[in-house]
């Protein structure tokens, strides 16, 4: 969903700056002046990527093919992005570009708090920002369990809710699609958190 | 239009190699991960966004009326997967530099082709030249 994916690529930006913390801090112990240590681009280029490899792909395919759940049905916009002028298909783009400036920005932010000292506001502030997008979706009850437009959602133009599908019935193959595209993100973030943890690891045991 | 975006990106990677030359043949790893830090941004705020937007608002035309799948991407599993085809290639082509070696080499080995740059090194070019980037591709990909 949109209302997830922009803060969850800010979220694994700080994710991945917390569980290498040990490794930025003692190669920035080693820097001179404000120059910055290898690892800060090596993890800035794996925010980066994450978002723009992982979680862009995996919004921009529910959003193309299914725009109304994708967003929750805040807005028709996102359906009608075809010769509609010049806005309606800025906004997937622009979904995209935040999705990686929000990577961007969480890398940013972590790495700033963590060279501050500041390295235990990271964990908080992830996860309540987790929690904060799961009260937003949860608090939009009952449409993340709907398949169909945003007429029919909000019972315009002589549609119905009613006559929308439940998300578990593959309506438009929208199930299976869901179910391969969070296969997808967790086997890339368990490969990433995998890469770092283990990075770290072989930094603590000298090897 | 997809004809023109996917050629300019593949160049965008290209571009960036060559500006950033001095910086991947260095030993420095900072510079490394600054070169393919700066080409994923490069790819993810400049290329891939433009061909993006119009293949969605005007995804005939984008494609130059070639075919008619394009006009109706809605509620389908597969033509959806287009689209990100479409931002996968274009960031992919601006991304070509995710190892900097990779896309030095990459840069390299086109220039030579194309005769574009005096200083590339025929030597450095094996013989089996897509077979040699794409294995530098693969792990570049474990690199990350």
């Amino acid at each position: 969903m949109v209302q997830i994916d922009i803060p969850a690529a800010f979220v694994a930006g700080m994710l991945f700056i917390d569980l290498g913390r040990k490794t930025l801090k003692a190669d920035s112990s080693t820097t001179e002046g404000s120059r910055k240590p290898a690892t800060y681009y090596r993890y800035l280029f794996r925010a980066i990527f994450f978002a723009g490899f992982v979680i862009a792909p995996a919004g921009i395919y529910l959003l193309a093919g299914w725009p109304g759940w994708e967003q929750i049905y805040w807005s028709r916009r996102f359906e009608q992005v075809m010769h509609t002028g010049w806005l309606n298909p800025l906004l997937p783009a622009g979904f995209v570009m935040a999705i990686v400036l929000a990577g961007y920005v969480g890398h940013v932010l972590g790495y700033r708090w963590l060279m501050a000292g500041k390295e235990k506001r990271l964990r908080p502030a992830y996860i309540g920002i987790l929690v904060a997008v799961g009260l937003v979706v949860l608090y939009n009850y009952p449409s993340f369990l709907l398949m169909g437009t945003y007429d029919q959602y909000h019972n315009l133009y002589g549609q119905s809710r009613e006559t929308m599908a439940s998300v578990w019935s593959n309506p438009y193959g929208f199930t299976a699609a869901w179910v391969g595209v969070m296969c997808y993100f967790v086997v890339a973030l368990v490969f990433a958190v995998w890469r770092i943890l283990k990075e770290n690891a072989v930094r603590d045991t000298g090897r | 239009m997809l004809a023109i975006d996917v050629p300019v990106a593949l160049l965008s990677g290209l571009a960036l190699a060559e500006a950033g030359k001095n910086m991947l043949k260095s030993d420095d790893p900072n510079r490394h991960h600054f070169m393919r830090t700066a080409v994923l941004l490069f790819a993810a705020f400049f290329i891939t966004p433009i061909p993006f937007y119009f293949f969605l608002g005007w995804p005939a035309w984008e494609v130059n009326f070639l075919w008619r799948w394009q006009d109706n991407l809605h509620d389908s599993p597969l033509y959806s997967a287009t689209r990100v085809a479409l931002y996968a290639g274009g960031g992919s082509g601006g991304g070509l530099a995710r190892r900097p070696p990779t896309v030095g080499y990459v840069g390299r080995a086109q220039a030579l082709r194309g005769r574009m740059a005096a200083d590339a090194r025929p030597e450095a070019i094996p013989a089996n030249t897509a077979r040699h980037t794409l294995r530098l591709l693969v792990e570049s990909l474990a690199d990350i």
